[in-house]
């Protein structure tokens, strides 16, 4: 192992995600000279043999690929109920949402999803007095979406989405968009009617939107196009999907140094200036046998891209607090429905969803409940009914021979489902703190405290009626459902979020620590509020607004 | 074929895998050998008789279901999970290995493909399939 302190950098990025991997590329690019340090192993050269072990693994959770025999499983992929997150045991209040630590972070998993937040979500508090608003408004981060839109690859609809819900495009997508699933015209055929909704009286157009997507619909950026594998989550066999080893790629090629399995346990803090003087870090290796370093970074700048439960759980174990660090954690609680459809619709073959319903992220009713996206599933009931399980069940019922083989396919090739992500408002009792457990590196373990807003519940009793609704349009026939919990979306957000000052923020609209002059953080846990939208597009838009600040100052 | 509405020949690594999951010492064989030599198999069979044929022993139902399972979905896991109740594994298996899992006919009975081999084009998913 070299030592950290032999190497020449200028900044320090730490956590290689798509946030931290893109600064580091856009830093090396301009020739500032960037140290990545990623707590997670380096696994890019596996992507084959990890889809192998995914359909292999015994519960094919999102963690499967990444499970290397060597790193202390909860190490690589934090389980969000059992063995890290430190949190109360009932489900509907737990954090259900988690990601992944590796060369290239938690878009090796994610799904893809590439909307934009809409200009009302950067005004939550000005238009429904809810939560708080952002310290820039969506036509400062315009610009900035359509490089993150080009830099990750997004297939979309440029004519549909522009101006949709208040937000232009200046640009067109890179690509087109991604063809919608089978199933799917089923839904193009409504599109367009009207919903009365009871929660603001109002009268709705309900369009049936390509969601846009960071999945090549053509060959892009030396990838491959979608062949409709559909593993996105938790790994895209061909790379057609975006992960972060694609900047990981380009920033080493222009100079960046990355080392991997180098977790940051501490950063020393100067009391009186609020310099971050070192970083103390935790390097292991094949063996798991670790060893610690201290790297002097008192005349650079370090960033920390680490995601919303490791920022702020860093920053807590090195005794950074102010400007409400660790609160206002957020999710986007989910919710479905299920129905057979009158016909085969062919679900299991591409993407899991292609297509969404949009309208209702805005609307005079978020001073009540939350808005929602809503996403059209090309995945049969989803976690609610895998092919096997059905299989099983049509087997106790004695089906055998050309018989059962009927009802397989005609059970399966009818089952979908509609899920809606509802957006959560910043309350400082949900937050990230320092358990007294410690994790497999002796490190506090992430003390979660969550709930299941009523703000929320309303949303899920709206969401409910319009699936009814559409369901309805269709002549499908829905499936009852048992309860009313929520799951998580993956999208962790809020715990060191920005704001005009130290009394109500972390960080300014750059990610520019308020107390800290040499300190930026990055990623979703910026975000004031959630918006409707997944959110990495606009993580990306943000990193890549801070990038542009750092080279103003560094480069001359 | 009469179990699995699929021409496929009998295949002695379900069956090995059946008999580790229920912690068998090879009777499994012998019941799939008493199945295979009954004189009703191999006839053209209704839904009602092959039925009756399979009713014929519990460990015979059980056999033909396990089988039929592994058959459609190569997925021990799910099934040791789900199916525990009725199976009672004496063993559970911790994975099945891919090609087990891309061999499943249930893929095929719904004209789609197994996650992670599509074996296909941009953009096949927007049709109706072929067969
Ligand atoms: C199932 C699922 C589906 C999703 N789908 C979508 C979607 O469709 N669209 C969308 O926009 N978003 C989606 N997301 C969310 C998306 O994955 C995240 O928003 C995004 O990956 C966050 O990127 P990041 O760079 O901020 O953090 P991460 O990608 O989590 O990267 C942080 C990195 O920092 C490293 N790190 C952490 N602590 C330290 C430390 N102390 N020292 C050194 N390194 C450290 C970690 O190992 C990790 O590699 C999904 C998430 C999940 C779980
Ligand atoms: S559908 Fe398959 S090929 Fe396409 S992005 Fe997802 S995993 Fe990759």
């Amino acid at each position: 192992m070299e030592p950290l302190n032999e190497l020449a950098f200028d900044v320090v990025v730490v956590g290689t995600g798509v946030c931290g991997a893109l600064i580091s590329h856009k830093l090396s690019q301009r020739g500032v000279r960037v140290l990545m340090l990623e707590a997670g192993p380096d696994q890019r050269a596996n992507r084959i043999q990890m889809a192998g072990a995914y359909v292999a693994s015994a519960n094919r959770n999102l963690s499967a690929p990444y499970f290397d025999g060597i790193v202390p499983p909860d190490i690589l992929g934090p389980d969000s109920s059992k063995g890290y997150y430190d949190q109360s045991s009932v489900r509907s209040e737990q954090l259900q949402s988690t990601f992944q630590r590796t060369v290239g972070g938690s878009t090796w998993h994610f799904l893809g999803n590439m909307p934009r937040f809409v200009p009302s979500d950067f005004e939550l508090y000005s238009r429904y007095h809810k939560g708080v608003d952002w310290p820039i408004s969506y036509e400062v981060l315009e610009p900035y979406y359509t490089i993150a839109e080009k830099e990750i690859g997004v297939a979309g609809d440029h004519d549909a989405w522009n101006d949709y819900l208040g937000a232009f495009r200046s640009k067109p997508y890179p690509m087109h968009a991604i063809w919608p699933a089978y199933g799917d015209k089923f839904f193009d055929s409504i599109s367009g009617r009207s919903y009365q909704d009871e929660s603001d009286g109002s009268a709705r157009v309900v369009q049936v939107l390509r969601t846009p997507q960071a999945r090549n619909s053509t060959i892009y950026d030396g990838r491959p196009a979608c062949a409709g594998n559909s593993t996105c989550t938790p790994i895209c066999p061909i790379q057609a999907k975006y992960d972060a080893s694609v900047h990981i790629k380009k920033a080493t090629a222009t100079g960046a140094h990355l080392i991997s399995s180098a977790l940051v346990k501490k950063l020393e803090v100067d009391p009186k200036t609020g310099v971050i003087t070192h970083l103390s870090v935790l390097r292991y290796g094949a063996t798991a046998e670790s060893r610690e370093e201290s790297l002097d970074i008192s005349n650079k700048t370090v960033i920390i891209a680490a995601n919303a439960i490791e920022t702020p759980r860093l920053l807590l174990m090195s005794g950074i607090s102010k400007g409400g660090v660790g609160l206002h954690l957020m999710d986007h609680l989910q919710g479905y429905a299920l129905a057979e459809a009158s016909e085969p619709i062919y679900p299991f073959r591409g993407p899991i969803t292609t297509s969404g319903i949009d309208v209702f992220r805005d609307g005079k009713f978020r001073s009540e409940s939350a808005a929602f996206r809503i996403s059209i599933g090309n995945d049969g009931w989803g976690r609610e009914g895998s092919p096997a399980k059905e299989t099983w069940k049509l087997l106790l019922e004695d089906k055998f021979g050309p018989g059962l083989r009927a009802a397989v396919r005609d059970r399966l090739t009818r089952m979908h489902r509609i899920s809606f992500s509802t957006e959560m408002l910043p309350e400082a009792t949900n937050r990230v703190e320092l358990s007294a457990k410690v994790d497999a590196f002796g490190l506090p373990r992430p003390k979660i405290t969550f709930s299941f807003p009523d703000y929320n519940k309303r949303a899920f009793l709206h969401a409910g009626r319009v699936a009814e609704w559409l369901y309805k349009q269709t002549g499908w026939t829905q499936r009852p459902l048992d309860k009313l919990e929520p799951s998580g979306a993956g999208h962790i957000i809020g715990t060191t979020r920005m704001g005009t000052a130290s009394s109500n923020s972390f960080a300014d609209s750059f990610g520019a620590a308020h107390e800290h002059p040499n300190l930026y953080v990055a990623g979703p846990c910026l975000f004031p509020t959630a918006g409707t939208a997944n959110p990495t597009l606009t993580a990306v838009a943000l990193a890549l607004r801070t990038a542009d600040r750092l080279l103003q100052l560094l480069v001359p | 074929m009469l179990l699995t509405g699929f021409s496929i020949p009998v295949d002695m690594h379900a069956l090995n895998l059946f008999e580790r999951i229920r912690g068998g010492d090879g009777q499994y064989q012998a019941v799939l050998d008493g199945l295979l030599s009954d004189q009703r198999w191999g006839a053209p069979l209704g839904e009602e008789e092959l039925l009756e044929l399979l009713q014929a022993s519990t460990d015979r139902k059980l056999l033909a279901r396990g089988l039929t399972y592994l058959w459609y979905t190569g997925d021990l896991l799910q099934w040791t999970k789900l199916a525990h109740d009725e199976l009672r594994p004496e063993s559970l298996l911790t994975a099945a290995t891919p090609p087990d899992f891309y061999a499943g006919l249930m893929w095929q009975a719904i004209s789609a493909h197994p996650p992670a081999l599509s074996g296909g084009y941009y953009g096949h998913w927007h049709y109706q399939p072929e067969n």
